[in-house]
């Protein structure tokens, strides 16, 4: 996103050594790039938050201050309390808990299924591809809304169901996108090289379609972690997300909405977490798809095909990776 | 102001005008400062009302505007009247003088969307509502004594037995489209009522009529209990006396029998567009939106309504509930939360009434069907007493809501005025679990999510029963799943207690008597059964309240259902309305008799 | 278009009923699975009688077995009879849903073009001058858009612009406002709707465009001396859409779907509300309608992107 790395110079590195020297200059280019080492620390910070959020909260997120609902950020209360006389920074501190494994669980359903169904409809084409596609064309016909109700309905809403609801009903659009790049790049030059010399169908998706399309899921990979956080919020508003009293960020803005012109705490506190930790991933994500495309299918194709050859293939991926590539005069194998 | 002004009325507002400027000169007021004040003071006079009139100016601006000039503002504007000289700059409040005004329209704004405008089928508050002012009710509530007053039926009479009623209806009484409503028409809607296959909600309050449970089982095909005697009068006979049968009677909306004889009462086109008899006549409803609905002219009050008309609107979501209230998109709404109250009153244009207590008695009911460790009074009652409720009021209700005592409204003719408060004593508690050797008990309090007063309560009462050692397993879910259990009798703890009362006591009849089909509690007393049976026969409305009183006290001792707080109510309305009464029903129950301030 | 496509396209057209009627199978056995009682509408917390409602049920035809239920039910749309809604003053279903419609459609589509006119060229413009302040705030707005709740968002604009300013309404018009009247309510949800769809689609222009513009042919075609307008717009463009066709075709299938929380925040009567109230109070007949309704809809646009992609890149083909 805010790419504040200068773009490399396509320039190659001599064959064999690459993913070494390729690693340490990401990491150069990655600690030189101050957003993202800030948005890398948020991220650490969050995730020690979260591990040690019952231990570091100044009261139990569940006890009751009798007499003080509603009461404005004080020395006691540092975010003040809530309408059920609960103090809102320690219900910040747990629900950094629930919303961080909610995107966390969700992203890696969506992205395993997603990738998984996308690449095998992609990369084998014709009958599979058919099937595939058709069965995710049912469910997404299938508005989420109702699943989610269903779903809310058949199990009692909780933590688990939330994480599962979302993830389950939220890898359609991936699948479609790998697909797409899969149908794109496996016509490439590149890849019928491959083909050309032997290598099976699921090597050639390893190893060359799916690098390629690592810019296209790591997008997708990232923009879902911020809507799993935004839809487990929204199914709070709704009443099908986290049950009280566990708190959860998007939860607390539910419920302190209703209270929002007399106390404004209740909900700006946890909507600020919210934000913090959308930025914070997308920061990181931001810098990492840049360097990312050129950094894996270097190690992949570099490590995967044997010697020179697959230096001349990596070279060539690296050009253009995944994309439309004139060819050049080189031969397959030998000197370069 | 069409008049010229008579040469005599312009010589005294001349010597006037010198003799207030030689007042004002002695303060050190100026010509022309004093010039200045009359010319805001008239100005204000004139523009005043009408700012107010729609809403725009707060009662802080109009006093501000009107004391401007230094002495009191009415001589001061009247000299230089060349403004219309009957303005007054009131903020206006619930009064006025002389007959209300006609003209004017009201947006109502509601939460929910009714699900039906078939009186027969109706049975949540908003089609309800709707329907009360389509059809007009039989019998109407009298909206502070909550005692049956004429509605249709503008006199009865009690036969010596008490069994017997003589309804006469009103003079005059037409439905919009003209025609006169007669008996005929009550009795056929009574009839509709009691029809199986119609599955009316309102079915079981009829079924005290003589003849009236044959009809309904089909074997016979008239009521033997209600007869026509002729246009303007109906005989009704109950099968035993029955003293809250006449509240009951604010079911019954007429229908009109010559467009409906013969049809399917539960599924008929008709109620698409409903005609009725009733102050206002259905003009269109877009589902989700706005129900419209104007002045009824063939209405039998020949004054009323004031209003031209209303709209209902739904608006599902609260918060932006309030703040159309605030934009003045909406001019009223029973629906503002109490954490709102404040906001609203700060807002000037509005009159913001907290409602009497009863309106929704919140606690639980103890499910003895499916928990037998509940069917212990020792259990139930340790269990309530586990609880601060007036903690949870202060704290939860934000002091706007209080304890109850009873499920009788505190306002109500029934209500036991000498009740204690279940006492908040956890060490006692404890003890009586042990006597009752019911520790270490588990219980699931069932209640329907979005609501989150409930929701709270149910938080709050895991803490305090843990307290005593009683774990609390929270079962939020669905209203039509809380509605499953409950009928069932599948819960351990359900909040709704579904065994509320309104407007008559009676109304505890049904979910408490031990054998009836609505006691989902599975409670059984026998002398609550006696009592509850002399109550209903019990024609003396003090020796009525003796019984009922008694009532309340075996609740407080046995606990069948926990009766906790009493959530608080707030209802709005724009300051430019007036006509209202802060009453147990809805707040725009009666809106035949609002008007424009 | 080849004669493969076209038997490509004719069997895809084909496979749309099976697949509707597969699809409100399972969505037929899910909601009557899910507990929960249709008849629980009519029962209020004060009347609350079991006989009256067995007998609702009865009424509603509930009493039957499950497949029973179905094989009518299907046998009613198959004569396009969908049946009264059993709450919504048991309108009849279809009568229910066209009313309903426009609003949605109204707020969708809008938002759909206002997103694409803006994230479009903005996205395109952020690629080519990389770095500029241009491309540093579109991206940090698109940030913006996607790091908060819609409805927090919803409730800032409301409590600002609406209450605070009072530019604009803070929910529907009802029928007091028609005509061009009605642009100023649309404003608020619009601007909700679009704000993480803008940002999405930013997100996909941007990126795949700068991948294409690194590209050795385009260099190629520089070096042929085209201009950089048609370099960037007519070769870049073309293929940095791929991606985002798909996801147009995500969102554009989503449009029936309607935005529950928008609708239901600014009591827009759309699908959405309509959907939320149906599954919740179990409206049988109303749900199934509009499965039928929005997953037939969001059939045929996957259809149509698909076409679209052989479009957009020739090599691309229907081989099985």
């Amino acid at each position: 996103m805010i790419e504040l790395a200068a773009p490399r110079p396509l320039t190659l590195p001599p064959a064999g050594r690459e993913h070494r020297s390729e690693a340490s200059r990401l990491w150069r280019d990655f600690a030189r790039n101050r957003l993202a080492v800030i948005g890398a620390i948020i991220v650490v910070l969050l995730y020690g938050v979260a591990i040690t959020a019952p231990s570091i909260a100044p009261q139990d997120y569940r006890a009751f201050n009798a007499g003080q609902p509603l009461k404005p950020p004080s020395a006691q209360h540092w975010f003040g309390t809530d309408r059920q006389t609960r103090d809102v920074f320690s219900r910040v501190l747990v629900g950094s808990q629930v919303s961080l494994s909610v995107g966390l669980v969700a992203v890696a359903l969506i992205t395993g299924i997603g990738v998984s169904l996308g690449a095998l409809a992609g990369g084998i084409g014709g009958r599979v591809d058919e099937v595939i596609m058709r069965f995710t064309d049912i469910v997404l016909a299938i508005p989420q809304l109702f699943l989610l109700i269903a779903a809310a309905a058949l199990f009692t809403p909780s933590l688990t169901t939330t994480m599962l609801v979302i993830g389950l009903t939220s890898w359609m659009s991936t699948a479609r996108l790998v697909r797409g790049e899969f149908l794109r790049t496996r016509s490439l030059d590149f890849v019928l090289a491959a083909r050309s010399m032997g290598a099976s169908t699921a090597r050639i998706a390893l190893r060359h379609l799916l690098p390629a399309s690592v810019a296209v899921i790591i997008v997708q990979a990232t923009l879902w972690l911020s809507f799993a956080i935004l839809l487990e919020s929204s199914l709070s508003f709704l009443g099908l997300g986290v049950q009280p009293p566990t708190p959860s960020w998007g939860g607390m803005l539910a419920d302190g909405r209703v209270d929002m012109q007399r106390a404004w705490w209740e909900t700006v506190y946890p909507g600020m977490a919210i934000f913090i930790t959308v930025v914070a991933f997308n920061l990181v994500a931001a810098v990492l798809s840049t360097d990312l495309i050129t950094t894996i299918d270097v190690l992949l194709i570099g490590a995967a095909t044997p010697g020179r050859c697959g230096g001349t293939i990596a070279r060539r991926a690296r050009t253009a990776p995944g994309r439309r590539v004139r060819p050049r005069r080189e031969s397959r194998s030998g000197s370069s | 102001m069409d008049e010229p002004i008579s040469r005599e009325r312009a010589d005294l507002i001349v010597r006037q005008f010198h003799r207030y400027e030689q007042y004002f000169a002695r303060q050190g007021v100026g010509r022309r400062q004093f010039l200045r004040m009359i010319a805001l003071g008239s100005a204000a006079a004139t523009v005043l009302p009408v700012l107010e009139a729609c809403g725009l100016t707060t009662p802080a601006e109009v006093r501000q505007a009107t004391a401007q000039p230094v002495a009191t503002s009415a001589p001061v504007a009247q000299p230089a009247a060349t403004a219309a000289p009957a303005a007054q700059p009131t903020a206006a409040a619930g009064t006025q003088a002389g007959a209300p005004q006609r003209g004017g329209r009201i947006i109502i704004g509601t939460l929910g969307e009714a699900q039906s405008i078939n009186p027969l089928l109706s049975n949540e508050t908003e089609g309800q509502w709707r329907d009360k002012l389509l059809f007009d009710e039989f019998v109407r509530i009298d909206l502070e004594s909550l005692k049956p007053v004429p509605g249709i039926a503008s006199d009865w009479s009690v036969s010596s037995d008490g069994a017997t009623y003589t309804f006469t209806l009103r003079d005059g009484v037409k439905f919009s489209d003209g025609q006169p409503l007669t008996a005929s028409d009550v009795l056929f809607t009574l009839q509709g009522i009691l029809t199986k296959s119609v599955a009316s909600v309102h079915a079981p309050r009829f079924l005290p009529i003589q003849g009236a449970q044959a009809y309904f089982d089909g074997e016979a095909s008239t009521i033997s209990g209600a007869q026509v005697v002729d246009d303007r009068t109906l005989k009704i006979t109950l099968a035993q006396p029955n003293a809250a049968f006449v509240s009951s009677l604010r079911w019954l909306r007429p229908l009109p029998k010559h467009l409906l004889d013969g049809k399917d009462l539960s599924n008929d086109p008709f109620f698409q567009a409903p005609i009725g008899a009733g102050p206002f006549i259905f003009k269109s409803w877009t589902n989700g939106q706005d129900y419209v609905a104007e002045r009824n002219p063939n209405y039998w009050d020949p004054n009323k309504p004031y209003l031209d008309g209303f709209i209902h609107r739904v608006i599902p979501d609260s918060q932006t509930l309030v703040l159309a209230l605030q934009t003045g998109q909406i001019d009223g709404s029973e629906y503002a939360l109490p954490t709102q109250a404040d906001q609203l009153k700060a807002a000037g244009n509005m009159t913001v009434i907290v409602k009497p207590q009863g309106v929704d008695t919140n606690g639980w009911s103890f499910g003895q069907k499916s928990n037998a460790a509940l069917k212990d009074p020792r259990v139930r009652r340790a269990i309530a007493m586990a609880l601060d409720t007036q903690r949870f009021s202060t704290d939860f209700l934000l002091g706007l809501g209080q304890p109850a005592k009873s499920p009788i409204p505190p306002g109500s003719w029934a209500y036991n005025q000498s009740l204690q408060p279940i006492p908040f004593d956890p060490a006692q508690a404890k003890a009586l679990l042990q006597d009752a050797g019911a520790t270490g008990l588990t219980l699931r309090l069932t209640t329907n999510a979005g609501n989150h007063f409930r929701e709270d309560w149910v938080t709050f009462t895991q803490q305090g029963l843990s307290d005593i050692g009683v774990n609390v397993q929270p079962d939020v879910k669905e209203w039509t799943q809380v509605v499953k259990d409950g009928t069932d009798g599948t819960f351990d703890l359900i909040c709704p207690t579904f065994a509320g009362v309104l407007v008559d006591p009676d109304e505890l009849y049904l979910p408490l008597y031990s054998t009836s089909s609505r006691n989902v509690m599975g409670y059984s007393n026998p002398e609550m059964d006696t009592l509850l049976d002399q109550g209903r026969q019990t024609v003396d409305l003090d020796a009525r309240k003796q019984i009922y009183a008694q009532v309340q006290q075996l609740i407080q001792q046995d606990v069948p259902a926990f009766y906790a707080w009493d959530r608080p109510f707030v209802s709005v309305t724009a300051s430019r309305f007036t006509g209202y009464k802060n009453t147990i029903l809805s707040f725009f129950n009666d809106l035949q008799d609002w008007s424009l301030a | 278009m080849t004669a493969e496509t076209r038997a490509y396209i004719a069997r895809r057209v084909l496979l749309l009923v099976p697949l509707l009627v597969g699809l409100t199978l399972i969505v037929f056995t899910l909601i009557h699975l899910a507990p929960g009682d249709p008849a629980a509408a009519f029962v209020s917390e004060q009347n609350l009688d079991p006989q009256v409602l067995a007998q609702i049920r009865k009424n509603l035809g509930l009493d039957q077995p499950l497949p029973v239920q179905y094989v009518i039910w299907i046998s009613h749309v198959a004569r396009l009879d969908f049946g009264t809604a059993y709450t919504f003053n048991q309108k009849p279903v279809i009568e229910l849903i066209a009313e309903r419609l426009p609003a949605t459609l109204v707020l969708q589509s809008l938002a759909l073009i206002v997103s694409l006119a803006i994230a479009i060229p903005l996205g395109v413009i952020s690629a080519k001058k990389q770095y500029s302040i241009l491309d540093t705030t579109a991206t940090t707005g698109a940030f913006l858009g996607l790091a908060l709740p819609s409805f927090w968002i919803a409730l800032m604009l409301q409590l600002f612009i609406a209450v605070n300013l009072g530019w604009l309404p803070v929910s529907t018009p009802g029928v007091d406002e028609s005509g061009p009247g009605r642009i100023k309510f649309l404003v608020l949800p619009l601007i909700v709707l679009a704000l993480p769809t803008v940002a999405v689609f930013l997100r996909f222009v941007r990126s795949s465009m700068l991948e294409v513009i690194r590209q050795d042919y385009l260099t190629a075609a520089r070096a042929k001396g085209l201009s950089d307008a048609t370099v960037t717009y007519r070769h870049a463009l073309k293929n940095a859409l791929i991606p985002i066709v798909t996801v147009t075709g995500t969102q554009l299938a989503r449009l029936l779907g309607g935005a529950v929380i928008v609708e239901y925040i600014f009591a827009w009567p759309g699908l959405g509300a309509l959907a939320f109230d149906s599954v919740l109070h179990r409206d049988y007949p109303v749900v199934l309608a509009l499965t039928l309704l929005t997953g037939a809809f969001i059939l045929v646009v996957n259809l149509i992107v698909d076409i679209a992609y052989t479009f957009a890149d020739p090599r691309l083909s229907f081989r099985s």
